[in-house]
């Protein structure tokens, strides 16, 4: 970054940040101080979250991709439900029971349990990928807390204001009803009949990263932006609310923390997020918490790898979207291949998310390579590998110039007595030139989705 | 739907917070003035201030000598100094950016729009070529926020708790400035009583109260009846009377309120039998004392009541009450 500075001349213009010899101006001080120390990849990645240029996909095609992932969030949830009760599937050998029932995302706390419909994860974030062949994939299953729904829509807002001729000019699905549905879909999760049920966003607080986006549905579905010590769960096993009218009972619970922060009485007892005793409240069938806690079981990637099974077995069906081909390197065969073909192979880690501790071979160098292989040898129930898809790309508008940049797509799949998928969902971008992490974590950007009519 | 108590807690402390900003702005200015305006030598210092604040200790311990520029420095640009202008703007925004979602929009930007520029001036603003643009264009924004609360937050518990912080804090401020004639000027001798004159032109007008004064009482500003008028005009909106009575009128559509009823008749009875006419200097500083402690009380029974939550509180059907 200093090179680029020092070598940036406005000429006879005024320039707002640099004076006549170079050097920043007293305003612009420490701006320009704070920019020089980011390099230049992490510069590229800061610049822009949104690109401009939509990206379109046909309703027709959409069509199959939306009923693969109702299908494929009907199987996850059956599946949920039934590990956590008679754990048929493991009985029928179709998925290992060792790798179910000691992964870390498994939570015994939860056994027993029937939420309403059957369902845990009521709210999931799917990532498809477009391979060369022209067909989408589905990269993971977010299961957890997953984000970016309120990018979905801003995009679409920027796009309406700064492209409408154009927007105009398309016949594009409407994304603005979401907070609509989540709303209609927590509701239904309700204990008590009641015309309108207190609903509750749960929020680590204003210095998480999607704190805006925890805001931002609060006041979509007009419910109560909450942190843990706004609750408090009474003897009786009742949530409630710290009002200034006095204690309110809470029905539902959409959280955005996760599991272990949840609640100190059952997880972590370190958590100060949390509320004590919300998941004895939850299992007295007195309050909802979507997703429910333990629905992080399926969202594992070695659990991935038996989806198409799990849809098999529970819906009798054929999987519409296709998984990645994978490997998992806790079986013998396939730890001996992704071995011997790490250099095309991308690793990851079963449980992380965010795009971290992966390995994408083709990129990396024979000591990464090295590393990972002892990595996979000293634990190898924690890693698969998957043959390196050439993501799709679309063009970003970039130094005035229009540029090739891989991505992705996150569709968001809401839960309950029905099913309900997002009309697109997110476009993630790679904005550096080659990257393959679109993760907003690291630096990724978006786009608007369009499906044409 | 109620609101959340920690949500209320910080909109009364953004209301409270943001007065505070905008009186200390006038009162620096007032105060300013007035210094320019006596004659040279005369022993006035800028201690006075201090006094005001209640800060001499905080002072001390950090400055060496009691001079314009510490003084001001420390009660414009120091953090350190919980009742620093820069402190209360900043504070102010940090009750904001949390309570974002229950506020129009614009709120958050014009209260961030302040708290950046204080950031970007206040430091310069120190000597007295650019204090006084400083602290009026600090008064002329806060003003906008004023109007943009007035004229766009819906009349629910959000506004109820962002005027009672309003009201209390103004109540605080008129009776701190009372006091800046009993803690500067001294005893009334010929010359204390002129300085005394010229202190309160300086008061009224940066309170905007010149008018209000000349319509109600008359032309000449005198220190009982400028008193007098301040503590109990029931006129002039930002007399101790008007924001006594305008918490009595809140209070009202808020329940478990009686406790915090109780204390401001409490507080009102004590400002009806008041007359500055028939006070000593002494005296008058020690009702103010008095009645700056009857604030703070009146802070804890709010806090008790509806920020401190008790687990026994009664039980809310969330049904919104009537405002």
């Amino acid at each position: 970054m200093k090179k680029n500075w020092q070598s940036y001349r406005p000429g006879s213009f005024y320039d707002e940040l640099i004076n006549e010899n170079g050097q920043p101006r007293p305003v612009s001080r420490r701006l320009v101080n704070q920019l020089q120390k980011i390099s230049d990849d992490d510069m590229a990645m800061r610049r822009s979250a949104f690109d401009i240029i939509p990206r379109p996909i046909p309703a027709k095609e959409w069509q199959t991709i939306s009923a693969g992932l109702i299908q494929r969030t009907r199987a996850l949830n059956c599946f949920i439900n039934d590990i956590y009760n008679e754990q048929k599937i493991l009985a029928d050998g179709v998925v290992p029971a060792d790798i179910v029932l000691n992964s870390p995302n498994y939570k015994k706390q939860c056994r027993g349990i029937k939420p309403p419909f059957g369902v845990w994860a009521h709210i999931c974030g799917t990532d498809l990928v477009r391979n060369s062949d022209g067909k989408f994939y589905v990269l993971e299953d977010n299961l957890r807390v997953p984000s970016g729904v309120s990018y979905m829509l801003e995009n679409r807002e920027i796009t309406k204001r700064v492209l409408p001729d154009i927007f105009e000019n398309h016949n594009i699905l409407p994304v603005d009803d979401y907070p609509s549905k989540l709303y209609t879909m927590l509701a239904s999760l309700s204990p008590r009949q009641r015309k309108r049920p207190c609903i509750v966003v749960l929020t680590p607080g204003i210095y998480n990263s999607a704190y805006f986006e925890h805001a931002f549905l609060a006041q979509g579905m007009g419910a109560q932006l909450v942190e843990g010590s706004d609750l408090f769960v009474s003897e009786d096993d009742i949530v409630y609310m710290r009002t200034v009218d006095g204690r309110e009972r809470v029905d539902v619970i959409y959280r955005r923390i996760d599991d272990e922060f949840l609640d100190p009485e059952e997880f972590r007892k370190d958590s100060a997020l949390g509320v004590p005793g919300v998941v004895r409240a939850w299992k007295a069938g007195n309050v909802a918490i979507a997703n429910a806690p333990g629905s992080g079981v399926a969202d594992d990637k070695v659990v991935y790898a038996f989806v198409p099974d799990m849809i098999r077995y529970y819906l009798k069906e054929e999987p519409l979207v296709n998984n990645v081909k994978t490997y998992l390197c806790m079986n013998k065969e396939d730890r001996e291949y992704v071995i011997a073909n790490i250099e095309k192979l991308v690793v990851k880690p079963a449980n992380e998310s965010g795009g971290y501790g992966l390995l994408v071979g083709p990129k990396a160098t024979k000591s990464q390579h090295r590393e990972f292989i002892k990595l996979i040898n000293k634990e190898p129930r924690n890693y698969v590998a998957q043959p390196t898809l050439s993501l799709s790309t679309a063009p970003i508008y970039v130094d005035g110039k229009v540029e090739p940049r891989h991505l992705d797509l996150r569709p968001f799949i809401l839960q309950a007595r029905k099913s309900w998928v997002t009309p697109g969902g997110l476009t993630r971008v790679a904005l550096v030139k080659g990257s393959l992490v679109v993760n907003s974590s690291q630096g990724g950007g978006s786009k608007d989705t369009w499906i044409v009519e | 739907m109620s609101m959340l108590s920690r949500v209320a807690d910080r909109l009364y402390w953004t209301s409270r917070y943001l007065v505070r900003s905008a009186g200390t702005a006038r009162l620096l200015n007032a105060y300013t003035q007035f210094i320019l305006d006596i004659p040279q030598g005369s022993e006035l210092g800028w201690d006075g201030l201090l006094k005001v604040f209640d800060s001499e200790q905080a002072f001390d311990q950090k400055y060496k000598k009691v001079t314009e520029h510490n003084v001001l420095k420390f009660l414009i640009t120091d953090l350190d100094n919980p009742t620093s202008l820069r402190f209360s703007i900043k504070a102010a925004r940090e009750n904001v950016r949390t309570t974002r979602d229950v506020l129009p929009e614009d709120i958050w930007e014009q209260v961030n729009e302040l708290y950046l520029y204080a950031e970007e001036m206040a430091s310069q603003s120190i000597a007295r070529k650019h204090r006084f643009d400083f602290l009026e264009q600090i008064v002329k924004r806060n003003q906008q926020i004023h109007g943009l609360i007035e004229s766009t937050v819906s009349r629910d518990h959000s506004y109820t708790f962002l005027k009672l912080g309003r009201f209390i804090e103004h109540a605080d401020i008129i009776s701190r400035v009372i006091d800046v004639d009993a803690a500067t000027i001294g005893e009334k001798d010929e010359v204390a009583i002129s300085k005394s004159s010229l202190f309160w032109v300086n008061l009224l007008s940066s309170l905007s109260a010149n008018s209000a004064y000349r319509i109600e009482i008359g032309p000449l500003v005198d220190s009982p009846e400028v008193i007098n008028f301040l503590f109990k005009s029931h006129s002039f909106p930002r007399s101790l009377f008007f924001c006594m009575s305008e918490i009595q009128h809140i209070l009202k559509s808020l329940k478990s309120s009686e406790a915090a009823a109780r204390q401001v008749d409490g507080m009102m009875k004590i400002l009806d039998g008041f007359d500055a006419e028939q006070q000593s200097h002494k005296q008058l500083h020690d009702f103010i004392d008095t009645f700056q402690t009857q604030i703070n009380l009146l802070h804890g029974v709010i806090n008790k009541s509806w920020f401190e939550f008790s687990e026994q509180s009664p039980v809310s059907t969330g049904k919104k009450d009537k405002t």
